[in-house]
């Protein structure tokens, strides 16, 4: 960016560049690992701390992740809050708020929480968790949980850091680690959000959790004049969306008599519909104008290598998976150094008493001698033990109680050796096949868990309502001619030459002045148009316009029939050339339309007018010349029924290539 | 506690005189001191302050313009386009101009007697920088080593000095062009471990080759030359903001160039003789006056003079005769005979500019009825918040006010300026309020994070409570020069919220009232970092590797480690008032904000505190500390 650095810059970039490295890895941002942002994890890892099976209150938790969270303790309670209501990793006891709503917790000092079962099995172990000293070097915390299940797509997660943000869907616990066994098995995977709060949701947008997905509410329709919203989406709570569909109703985008939240253990908020207003539009109408259809833009940002990075879910799930190999894999390791440790002093024991070893040291004097003497009796059956005997392995010899070595039974203590024999056999076994044994954890995984967290929102693609087709034709177009005014706020005086007409706040309006200039507006409250208008009214596809002009320069009139032409709003086209005599004499609209011309009568001439049936005439572009009337002046043009017309035989107009068909609908 | 200091003091000028009786006090105290001699002992009189060359007025840099200005006046005579200057590593800088060359008889006394110069003679020099014949006088006497070397058809004289003592003249012929060389090495027991920072140095060379169209000057290898003066850097002030072409005018006594830019407020950059006048003073006031007099004769309308000023930047240079300078720092000219004959010749060149040029009249006009309309919609909300403010207390709230303020006509002494400490919510101010000197030190403390103000318009100033308190009490609402306090210091916590804070309140000041920052009243206030403590030393650290050491050596270098409790200070609450005293007493550190050009300010704010965009997204990941 800005080539060189001056004094007032740097002090900024160095304020600036501190305070951004901060918020994006410390404050805003989860981890890949563990799918946490510091503060929850410095909340779970207090909540493990305390730990003992009880709940404990709330304020307690919150004033102990002091010590390792240096700031307010409401950001803390806040976020404990949160991540309870997640479901997954905290049990609740008391009221923590209701995500529905939108209702409060309590305050601190009355709630209470403990680590939820699923927590206590998937995140902590100590011997494969890296801490660090906290803030003020008196505690230690995680870098990051070595987490068993993909935390950071199962939670979702929201945060603004600086320059960036994050924007992370929740997904269902079961798809997620089923998901995960199809990666091990190396099958392709599809993942898409869940949300607790239900409802529907399209996601042909999702890319991968970084493009854009649309959520629905759950409506039903008990009856014509009731409607039932039963799921919210995503992101609402019944009360915002009772707001907006308020806010709505009082803009006037769709009208109803009485909304009302009896929302108890399921929601429910019951729109009840005024005289004339009937379900079906009114859903529609909901969708478009409320927050009973929102966008979410996902953007799967987090922290990997205390880096930020932009992954997408697939991605993300299979370094999860990746990570849940390793995890087990060093697991099992460790268990297998402690099984054959444990074998070891079982033998060591064995020998020791059944061998009686001990007999030996009763005689000796110097402590030396003792270790002697016990290494010279144990050293015929080294062969039996899998490791070297070593001094300490000794002194833990000597320290066995006399009491042990008389109630010695001899055959329980091989059961115990054949025991840890075979379990040391079994975790060699599944070290050989780390893959099979992942996936039979995560199915024991899901065997325990999985029924608690069945998929809550619906996956359905959703049909564009249209803005423009759900508005209601609301506004009444007056156009005062004798004052030239066109809007909303123009009342008609003269009912033969004023026009008005309806339309919504989203249509277009077409202007066609008589001089031949076009051009076409959006609706306004009041504008100044002039008197000359031929016709104004809402644009609508394939309006169907027939016209007789006079072309002001041969002063010759033509007939010209051209479809709702193609416009920019507010520029101005033209019909024909620009000339001051140049006018519309006759504007018709559709078809089935007839027009008498009166000619300047001539004496030569066997008729002074001509019959005109509009249908016999190619439809152009609008800018099109059209066809000659007469060679003759016009004097003057009438619309007329079209019954002086002589039924010739059907003249069928050659319909060009590409606008096949379009002539078989009514224009109007 | 007021009355007992004052009492204190008063013994101890007491005890001091008495003493002073004691001694004698006859004919052989009284002294005369040699010019040279009396420089070294009172140099402040001739180069203001010494430093060691961190601030860009320190005296190192006073020395420079002194020996460089004298190679300008040989330049402004038409003698010499070219001067060479470098600085070495170990201080030593050489100045070679090519001018006349000094009088090579008179070498000697023209360094080192003062007073003696040809400056006194107008016809000679007749607009010069250096007219008080102390110019190199100084040099020398502050010099440990000083060279000068004169050089006039084919003939030399030279002079060395060593701290304004004479060791060494000689003279012979050469084959060197005319011109003067000069060479020193400012001494270290005047300016303890000096160095040159090349940015000032860089600054000060520009302004001399905007100052001087044509004028080649050399810094080693690097070319610092303008062919349009002002006008350059006009542009290099504005970076392509302008609105239109400056309107520009120059002759022999007067260079001006202006244009208005999109923003509000004005900014110029005056010079008289060729010194920097950075608080302006009459000819920026006739400037000023030259401009609104010009569009309002053009447009034979009345604008208000802010609405035709909102937005201009600017450039004057005058040459005068004798200026008097006013205000302690010499930067502000207070001859009130320049006014009329600035103000008419600015005038009437813009009034012609504007007739002659219908598309920058347009823009102009455009832009004067914009800020018309900005100050009338202001005006209704100002006075909705004045009546608020009114109504809702006496006092300004959030601010604990000290009781000495400086006024527009009585500016505080040095060593005496009063300031206001900005704190970050309520648990910090209360340390700082307990700790503070009430005589001289206000307490105005935030609300959580301020508003990031970038991109709001000035009627935000009213709509935000915080933003309108701190600006009722700095009392800046009309004009900076109200500014109650000298210095306003940013005293946020030492975490990074606190850094935030301190960038959310540059660019409310930077934003609002950029001159605030230009005329360098904002501080920063540097507090520790950790506390590093035994049962007998308490030692405060600012640094990681300061609280490293301390620790160390309290530690001790026995094999036993004794304890030692190390505090990293989360925010200023955790200071107890007691403690805090001596962070805010006379060894308190303070960080000043400065900045180089208007138009940086711009760029880096929309950069650092505007939207998003991928290019700062990508800043971020390559530069994550």
């Amino acid at each position: 960016m800005l080539s060189q650095y001056t004094k007032l810059q740097k002090l900024f970039d160095f304020n600036f560049l501190e305070y951004t490295s901060y918020v994006i890895r410390e404050r805003a941002i989860p981890d890949i690992k563990d799918g946490l942002k510091p503060v929850q994890r410095r909340i779970l890892q207090t909540l493990r701390l305390t730990d003992d099976g009880r709940f404990h209150k709330v304020a307690n938790i919150v004033g102990s992740t002091m010590k390792l969270h240096p700031h307010g303790d409401a950001s803390i309670f806040s976020a404990l809050v949160n991540l309870a209501n997640k479901d997954y990793l905290i049990e609740k006891q008391g009221n923590f708020g209701n995500i529905f709503t939108g209702d409060q917790a309590s305050a601190a000092r009355y709630i209470e929480c403990r680590l939820t079962p699923l927590a206590r099995e998937v995140l902590f172990k100590k011997d494969l968790t890296e801490f660090v000293d906290s803030y003020d070097g008196r505690m230690k915390e995680p870098v990051a949980f070595p987490a068993k299940i993909p935390l950071l797509l199962l939670q979702g997660a929201e945060g603004i850091a600086v320059g960036m943000a994050t924007k992370i869907m929740p997904h269902n616990f079961n798809e997620l680690l089923e998901a995960q066994k199809r990666i091990l098995q190396d099958q392709e995977i599809e993942l898409y959000p869940d949300f607790p709060k239900k409802g529907f949701v399209d996601v042909n947008q999702y890319n991968s959790g970084n493009g854009k997905i649309r959520c629905r509410a759950r409506v039903e329709e008990p009856n014509e004049k009731t409607i039932l919203i039963k799921e919210i989406p995503h992101t609402t709570t019944t009360q915002s969306l009772i707001d907006s569909i308020e806010k709505a109703a009082k803009a006037g985008k769709l009208k109803i008599a009485s909304i009302n939240d009896y929302t108890a253990e399921e929601v429910e908020i019951e729109i009840k519909l005024s005289r004339g207003i009937y379900t079906e539009d009114t859903i529609k109408a909901l969708y478009a104008f409320t927050d009973c259809e929102v966008s979410i833009s996902p953007n799967l940002t987090l922290i990997k290598n205390n880096m930020p990075v932009t992954m997408g879910v697939e991605e993300v799930l299979r370094e999860n998976t990746e990570q849940l190999v390793a995890t087990l894999t060093l697991e099992q390791e460790i268990e297998l150094d402690r099984l054959q440790a444990k074998l070891h002093a079982r033998l060591l024991e064995q020998i020791f008493i059944e061998e009686r070893v001990y007999k030996r040291i009763e005689d000796k004097t110097s402590y030396k001698a003792v270790v002697k003497s016990v290494e010279d009796g144990l050293a015929p059956f080294i062969s039996k033990l899998e490791k070297e005997v070593t001094l300490d392995d000794i002194e833990r010899l000597l320290q066995i109680k006399i009491k042990r070595i008389s109630q010695w039974d001899i055959n329980k203590q091989k059961k115990e050796i054949r025991t840890i024999r075979s379990d040391i056999k079994q975790i060699e076994k599944n070290l050989k096949d780390m893959v099979g044994f992942t996936i039979t954890y995560i199915d024991s995984l899901l065997d325990r868990f999985g029924a608690d967290y069945p998929r809550q929102t619906e996956i359905r693609e959703f049909k564009e309502v249209s803005v423009r087709k759900a508005a209601l034709s609301n506004l009444v177009i007056g156009y005062d001619r004798a004052s030239g005014f066109l809007g909303h706020q123009v009342k008609i005086q003269d009912e033969k030459s004023d026009i008005s007409f309806s339309c919504s706040e989203y249509d277009k309006i077409l202007l066609i002045y008589s001089t031949g200039k076009y051009q076409v507006i959006p609706v306004s409250d009041k504008l100044f148009v002039g008197s000359e208008l031929a016709w104004v009214g809402v644009v609508r596809k394939d309006l169907l316009f027939n016209i007789i002009y006079r072309d002001g320069k041969e002063n010759k009139a033509y007939v010209k029939r051209f479809r709702t032409p193609k416009f920019i709003l507010k520029k101005e086209y033209e019909l024909f050339a620009c000339h001051n005599r140049s006018r519309i004499l006759l504007f018709t609209q559709g078809k089935q339309r007839y027009a008498r011309v009166y000619l300047m009568p001539s004496r030569r001439a066997k008729s002074n007018i001509i019959d005109i049936d509009f249908d016999a005439y190619l439809v152009k572009g609008a800018t099109a010349k059209g066809k000659r009337v007469s060679p003759r002046v016009v004097r003057r043009v009438i619309e007329s029924d079209g019954s002086h017309i002589k039924k010739k035989e059907e003249k069928q107009n050659l319909s060009l290539p590409g606008i096949e068909g379009e002539e078989t609908k009514e224009g109007e | 506690m007021m009355r007992k200091l004052t009492r204190l003091k008063f013994f101890s000028y007491l005890h001091r005189f008495m003493t002073a009786s004691a001694q004698n006090y006859d004919e052989s105290k009284i002294k005369t001191l040699s010019s040279l001699e009396h420089i070294r002992k009172r140099p402040g009189m001739y180069i203001g302050r010494l430093g060691s060359g961190t601030h860009p007025d320190d005296g190192i840099y006073i020395l420079l313009k002194e020996v460089v200005d004298n190679c300008i006046d040989e330049f402004i005579m038409g003698a010499g386009k070219r001067i060479n200057i470098s600085i070495a590593e170990n201080g030593i800088v050489r100045v070679r101009d090519f001018g006349r060359g000094i009088p090579l008889g008179k070498i000697v006394d023209c360094v080192s007697v003062i007073n003696t110069g040809a400056k006194y003679n107008t016809d000679v020099f007749q607009f010069s920088v250096g007219l008080n014949g102390v110019g190199t006088k100084a040099v020398n006497a502050l010099s440990e080593h000083f060279k000068v070397v004169a050089y006039r058809d084919g003939e030399f004289a030279s002079a060395m000095f060593s701290n304004g003592e004479l060791i060494e003249e000689d003279r012979g012929t050469t084959k060197e062009k005319n011109g003067t060389y000069v060479e020193f090495l400012p001494d270290q027991k005047m300016f303890p471990q000096f160095s040159f920072d090349p940015a000032f140095i860089d600054k000060r060379l520009w302004r001399y080759a905007y100052l001087n169209a044509k004028l080649k000057i050399y810094n080693e290898k690097e070319l610092y030359y303008s062919s349009k003066g002002l006008l350059d850097l006009l542009d290099k002030e504005l970076d392509g903001q302008q609105l239109y072409e400056p309107i520009y005018c120059r002759d022999s006594t007067l260079e001006f160039a202006f244009s208005h830019t999109n923003g509000y407020g004005d900014n110029y950059y005056t010079f008289v003789n060729g010194t920097f006048t950075s608080e302006g003073g009459t000819h920026l006031s006739a400037f000023r006056e030259g401009i609104l007099k010009g569009v309002n004769e053009f447009s034979s309308r009345k604008f208000d003079g802010k609405d035709v000023r909102d937005g201009v930047v600017g450039t004057l240079a005058i040459k005068i005769k004798e200026p008097i300078f006013e205000s302690q720092t010499k930067n502000k000219l207070g001859n009130t005979d320049v006014r009329s004959w600035i103000v008419n010749k600015i005038k009437d060149t813009v009034c012609e500019a504007l007739y002659k040029n219908d598309e920058i009249a347009e823009k102009i006009i455009e832009k004067i009825q914009r800020n018309e309309k900005v100050r009338k919609e202001l005006q209704s909300v100002r006075k909705e918040a004045r009546v608020k403010a009114k109504k809702v207390a006496l006092k300004i709230p959030q601010l604990k006010d000290c009781k000495y303020h400086p006024t527009k006509k009585k500016p505080s002494p040095q060593g005496k300026e009063n300031m206001v400490f900005i704190t970050e919510g309520q648990s910090a101010s209360g340390s700082i309020v307990s700790a503070r000197d009430p005589l001289v030190q206000a307490v105005f403390s935030l609300k959580g994070k301020p508003m990031n103000v970038f991109g709001h318009k000035l009627a935000l100033l009213y709509k935000n409570e915080e933003m309108y308190s701190l600006m009722q009490a700095l009392n800046i609402e009309d004009s900076i020069s109200d500014l109650r306090y000298d210095k306003v210091v940013l005293a946020t916590d030492a975490d990074v919220d606190g850094l935030h804070i301190r960038n959310l309140l540059l660019t409310f000041f930077l934003h609002y009232f950029e001159p605030l920052v230009k005329l360098g009243h904002v501080y920063i206030l540097e507090t520790p970092i950790f506390r590093v403590r035994n049962k007998k030393q308490t030692f405060y650290c600012y640094s990681d590797s300061e609280k490293n050491k301390k620790t160390k050596s309290l530690q001790g270098r026995g094999k036993v480690k004794r304890q030692v409790e190390v505090t990293r200070f989360k925010g200023l609450g955790e200071i107890s008032p007691k403690e805090f005293k001596q962070f805010i007493g006379p060894d308190m550190r303070l960080q000043q904000v400065n900045m180089d050009t208007v138009s940086e300010v711009a760029n880096v704010l929309a950069f650092y505190m505007g939207k998003n965009s991928p290019d700062r997204k990508q800043y971020i990941i390559d530069n994550l500390v």
